[in-house]
């Protein structure tokens, strides 16, 4: 049964007057597939009603009440309850199962044990054609040449609904489904919002996820996305990147309200991020991160654990750390494996690679990419003149860069901005 | 302060586009011969309805820009989202035929503008579809397009031809105030048409899709303001001048316009001998940039309140509804230009009268949306923006009504 079907159908009191037309059915969400709480009819005697379930006797070919008329209770609309006409028929949602936006065409719903429950959506050409009242017709050409209009249905479990109010788009529901998801897919799916949605889908995540979600965004969405939120907002997101993504995205904005979020940063975070800001986007200093693990050359391989036990949560990767003298001059490497079966008390020294494999700041990516290549490495220090360790690049941003973007099926634009 | 003014020129710059570009592909093929013929058959006279259809042109243009900022979404889509399916198929049906019409008009001035050079309009009709087909679905379009925008600058010559034609000024002044009217058919048909060319109803659609697009905050709003009323003035100053310059010439001398080529005697003044070529290639550029752009916004349209992918950056095979509704436009256009000694001058200009009929339409919803509080919160329109669009509304209604009451009583065309 659809949505399209049951709208305008009759509504009969229990004597069989009919007492007005159905305009709508409330749904108050749950888990699953919630089933409908109330139906709103439009009154033959004017105004309207809203009728709560308990009073519907059966759905046939009419609505059919339990009661006379002047028996009808009336339910009374809550914060969180759906219309399913004025709140999804027509609307985008979020298929979170293809992490898509789609628009609905109509509504599945199925009678069961007296209750009627919201199965799903219907994004399909048929839908269309049956809101039409066409698809009779359409099918009967379509037979014609063995040829039928889809129906395709999303799970009601797997949408997510906006609202509108006053101007603004707002989650209808807390985005608890879209948060459960990995933050690569919330990036798809908000890559195919329009900027109002991609907004409040990120104000409703948690700074950590909201962070991770950005980080994976195409860039001009990333800027669009750190435009609409209030500085403070931006910068505590911004602190929970990497500061070379985070030096990314704020490369892109325009410099007064760059200078304005970096201002709202916690002053060690912002002062990481100013300095990736200085190099060229291309280059190994624009693409590495400050994050990673110096030592001194005179611990030991226990201290060294210490350590990564401490910093592991903050640098971006663990697999290598580096061994620096005073002056921040690159001395050595020593690998993972090499610190777990080096005996506790060795010191550093005795077993760190000093022929470390690094490149300059002013490195291409194409650089970069024959010499992890070439040696096989997950990461690569970056130096600068004077051999002091500017920071790393990991191979996943260097992969970033070399990929071609696949995602970037954007919205078209007509004209060239 | 200085901040302020820096970041104020940086945002104009960054929301420039949706209405100066738009004001340039405005004036296409229907737009430079509607104002031609106005100009050539009834001088000065229509100077008022130009003036009183920018001033309402900047406001429609505004609406559009504004639902597009704060609801970032194109209008199709609200239409859609407000009254279903059924009400979006009566607004979407009236813009398809709208745009077929615009783009039948345009596939004629490419006819016309290459048959001054000498060649038929069965060679240069087909070819240039099949041009712009493969431009837009190779992906091409957007870097030609830039090129065709730069060309929409040969108007410009049309200032310059208008001020050397050495026009009767006070006249032309006491036409753009000073209402005046005739009672004919043609007349009426032809106001019908003016208007239409100005506000095209394609246009509303890809100024709010463009903006909303954009992702122009509602707070950087001023900004995109000053762009569309910077765009509706241009295309204001070039039909007032194509009007000036036809009646100082044209119109003194009573030629009336039955082919392209008359109406490149407006040039005249400025280029000479060389007039013929210069409108030719202004005509043909302005042609060919509409004949893509229109059946693009109609595909874009359509995709955005149907929800099916679109296209541009998508391959054929992953937009096909996309790229058909591009493709039937195209084909309408050029196929319906190819029937046999069809009068290209009188196929233009019926074709804007259609935009014009059409148009109220679009406003109507227009209206409706802009005012609904739930969707456009504080920003509905002011008292005067909806008298004055409401007035146009009407006055393009009862235009109709009278044309049509006109041909019902036998007055002929």
């Amino acid at each position: 049964m659809f949505l399209s079907e049951v709208d305008g159908k009759p509504v009969e009191d229990r004597e069989g007057t009919t007492i007005g037309r159905l305009a709508d059915l409330v749904v108050t969400p749950q888990e699953g597939f919630p089933p409908v709480t109330a139906i709103i009819v439009d009154l033959d005697r004017g105004g309207r009603a809203v009728i709560p379930w308990s009073q519907v006797m059966e759905v046939e070919e009419l609505f059919t009440l339990s009661v006379p008329e002047d028996k009808v209770r009336h339910y009374e609309i809550q914060e969180h309850d759906l219309l399913l006409k004025k709140d999804v028929l027509d609307k985008q949602i979020v298929d979170v199962h293809e992490y898509r936006v789609v628009r609905v065409n109509d509504v599945r719903l199925a009678p069961l044990r007296g209750q009627l429950f919201l199965m799903g959506v219907d994004t399909g050409l048929r839908g269309l054609l049956r809101r039409l009242g066409v698809d009779h017709i359409a099918d009967a050409i379509g037979r014609l040449f063995k040829w039928r209009p889809h129906t395709h249905i999303i799970a009601w479990n797997d949408v997510e609904t906006f609202e509108r109010s006053g101007g603004k788009i707002k989650l209808k529901v807390p985005a608890e489904r879209l948060s459960k998801l990995h933050p690569a897919d919330i990036a798809r799916i908000i890559n195919d919002m329009d900027p109002a949605q991609r907004a409040e889908v990120i104000e409703s995540l948690d700074v950590e996820t909201a962070a991770d979600t950005l980080a994976e965004t195409d860039d001009e969405v990333q800027v669009s996305i750190i435009e609409s939120l209030e500085d403070e907002r931006a910068a505590d997101i911004l602190e929970e990147m990497e500061p070379d993504e985070a030096a990314d995205v704020l490369g892109d904005l325009p410099a007064e309200r760059r200078e304005d979020i970096l201002e709202e940063m916690e002053p060690d975070e912002a002062e990481d991020v100013k300095e990736l800001l200085e190099y060229d986007e291309a280059t190994a200093g624009g693409m590495m991160t400050t994050e990673f693990i110096g030592v001194r050359k005179d611990i030991t391989a226990q201290q060294v654990i210490d350590v990564l036990r401490q910093m592991s949560p903050e640098a971006e990767t663990v697999y290598y750390v580096y061994v620096v003298d005073e002056d921040e001059r690159l001395v050595g490497v020593i690998s993972l494996r090499d610190l777990i079966v080096a005996p506790p008390d060795r010191r550093v020294e005795e077993f760190m690679v000093s022929n470390v494999i690094h490149v300059h700041l002013d490195a291409t990516i194409e650089k970069i990419a024959q010499t992890m290549e070439r040696y096989n490495l997950l990461a690569l220090p970056v130096v600068d003149e004077e051999n002091r360790i500017q920071g790393i690049v990991t191979v996943d941003d260097a992969l970033e860069q070399i990929l071609p973007d696949e995602w970037r099926q954007r919205v078209p634009k007509l004209w060239s901005r | 302060m200085r901040k302020l003014n820096r970041r104020g020129i940086f945002l104009f710059l960054a929301v420039m586009g949706p209405g100066i570009i738009t004001a340039a592909a405005d004036n296409d093929a229907g737009g430079i011969t509607t104002y031609s013929r106005a100009g050539a058959q009834y001088g000065y006279q229509f100077l008022w309805i130009l003036l009183i259809t920018v001033i309402v042109l900047s406001i429609v243009q505004e609406m559009g820009a504004r639902m597009g900022a704060v609801t970032q979404k194109g209008l199709g889509e609200l239409i859609r989202e407000e009254y279903g399916v059924k009400w979006t198929m009566f607004a979407l049906g009236a813009l398809l035929v709208a745009n077929l019409a615009t783009t039948i008009s345009n596939f004629a001035g490419i006819a016309a503008s290459t048959e001054m050079f000498h060649i038929p309009r069965y060679f240069s009709v087909p070819t240039s579809a099949v041009m712009l087909w493969f431009l837009v679905v190779k992906g091409s379009f957007r870097t030609v397009e830039r090129v065709f925008l730069l060309f929409t600058l040969i108007y410009g010559s049309y200032i310059v031809s208008g001020i050397l034609a050495k026009p009767d000024w006070g006249h032309a002044l006491h036409s753009a105030i000073v209402p005046s009217f005739v009672m004919e058919p043609g007349y009426v048909l032809l106001t019908i048409a003016v208007i239409g060319t100005t506000i095209t109803p394609w246009m509303q659609f890809l100024t709010q899709a463009t903006v909303a697009d954009k992702g122009v905050n509602i707070r950087d709003y001023k900004y995109q303001k000053l762009d569309i009323y910077l765009g509706a003035a241009l295309t204001g100053i070039v039909a007032f001048f194509i009007i000036v310059a036809t009646a100082a010439t044209l119109h003194r001398q009573g030629i009336h316009i039955d082919t392209a080529a008359d109406a490149a005697y407006a040039l005249k003044p400025f280029a000479g001998d060389y007039a013929k070529i210069l409108f030719a290639l202004g005509l043909f550029n302005a042609s060919l940039l509409a004949s893509a752009v229109v059946p693009l916004s109609t595909a874009y349209t359509y995709s955005g309140a149907f929800g099916w992918e679109i296209g541009i950056n998508r391959r054929l095979r992953e937009a096909p509804a996309f790229y058909g509704i591009y493709t039937f436009s195209i084909a309408v256009g050029a196929i319906v230009v190819l029937f046999p000694n069809l009068h290209l001058i009188d196929t233009m200009i019926r074709a804007q009268s259609i935009s014009g009929i059409l148009l109220p339409i679009v406003l109507v919803f227009m209206l409706k949306l802009i005012n609904n509080k739930t969707i456009m919160g504080d920003y509905t329109n002011s008292k005067l923006h909806n008298i004055l669009t409401w007035a146009m509304t009407v006055g393009l209604i009862g235009l109709t009504v009278l044309w049509i009451g006109a041909h019902l009583l036998g007055l002929g065309a």
